[in-house]
């Protein structure tokens, strides 16, 4: 095995275990903060809207297309399952029908 | 339920079943970080190494992205670090609610604060431990990852790029069902998500930089709420 592999692979892990404790570690020594909860408990909303918007730029029809079907499907059965395996087809199935 | 062994073990299991829907988008990415990691030259036994400690989708295809050889391990940092910092505010978002006085305890809870495994924590009642309901659900999360970089990595030439790019859309449509669970939850923020969403959107438009537009829209966002929350105490 590679020892450069094993070196990256241990600075990633410790990085990404930093952020993962430091938001807790935070809010959990500042107890000031628990008066804000409802504000913090909105912070992985805001975090996600910033991820999924920008992504709507630059893409395909049948990419907004699964983004779509899958927000309605999981608003209307509550199955995550469900909602990613029908996005899941549309991402895959739209281009390989388009194809051919 | 007053035995708290039966309580942990109950939260425990819900936890694991709730997550069960994430486990197939999770299964996806490992197998995408997967093929991946054999495309960078990585063993089967390297890529399983780097998903085990990392276990975190974004960061390692980031990782990916910039390989080399020798490891550029501060490049790795710095990227990893950009791309993992929405962590800091699920671990910000978790800790009101999920007090864990056990260190060891705490150290597997932290491994295990993950985007869909937070969104459910944060929406089951007191009923649960929250802590074991967090690592039910981890547990599966890392499992069904770890099969994932496994099956990717044996079948990486099965994949083929056109599929791989397509895929690479999976990731949005798993946060949307995410942020549906968010939505049809308690404490909902529809205005602060939506300023968000828009001032994101907004500055990727404008081509900003990656590392900017999360903690500008995030920021957005929260004042928002805040000042949602002021007129609210007003009234």
């Amino acid at each position: 095995m590679s020892s450069d592999i094993i070196m990256a692979s241990m600075v990633m892990g410790l990085t990404v275990l930093a952020t993962r404790s430091l938001g807790y570690l935070i809010g959990e020594r500042f107890k000031a903060l628990h008066r804000y909860r409802d504000v913090l408990e909105a912070l992985p909303g805001c975090a996600m809207m910033s991820l999924i918007t920008p992504a709507l730029i630059g893409a395909d029809w049948h990419q907004v297309l699964a983004l779509v079907s899958t927000g309605l499907l999981m608003w209307l059965s509550n199955s995550v399952a469900l909602a990613t395996i029908a996005g899941l087809l549309i991402l895959l199935g739209v281009p390989i029908v388009l194809e051919a | 339920m007053n035995n708290p062994r039966s309580l942990y073990l109950k939260s425990f299991v819900a936890g694991a079943i709730a997550t069960i829907g994430f486990a197939i988008s999770t299964l996806l990415f490992g197998v995408l970080v997967g093929a991946a990691a054999v495309g960078q030259g990585f063993s089967v036994v390297e890529s399983m190494l780097m998903s085990a400690t990392v276990f975190s989708a974004s960061a390692q295809f980031a990782g990916l992205a910039i390989w080399q050889s020798p490891a550029p391990l501060i490049a790795l940092a710095v990227s990893t670090l950009l791309i993992s910092t929405r962590n800091i505010l699920l671990g910000l978002s978790l800790a009101p609610s999920m007090p864990v006085h056990n260190p060891v305890l705490k150290c597997v809870c932290l491994f295990f604060i993950t985007d869909p495994n937070t969104v459910l924590t944060l929406r089951v009642g007191n009923e649960f431990d929250r802590p074991s309901f967090l690592i039910g659900g981890g547990l599966i999360l890392y499992m069904t990852w770890m099969l994932g970089t496994v099956c990717g990595s044996v079948f990486a030439d099965l994949i083929d790029g056109s599929h791989r790019s397509s895929l690479g859309f999976a990731g949005p449509l798993v946060l949307l069902t995410m942020m549906v669970l968010l939505a049809k939850g308690a404490n909902r923020q529809w205005r602060a998500w939506l300023i968000s969403g828009f001032v994101a959107i907004l500055l990727a438009y404008f081509s900003t930089p990656y590392f900017l537009v999360m903690p500008l829209s995030v920021a957005c966002g929260v004042i928002m709420c805040l000042s949602d929350r002021r007129q609210a105490g007003e009234q």
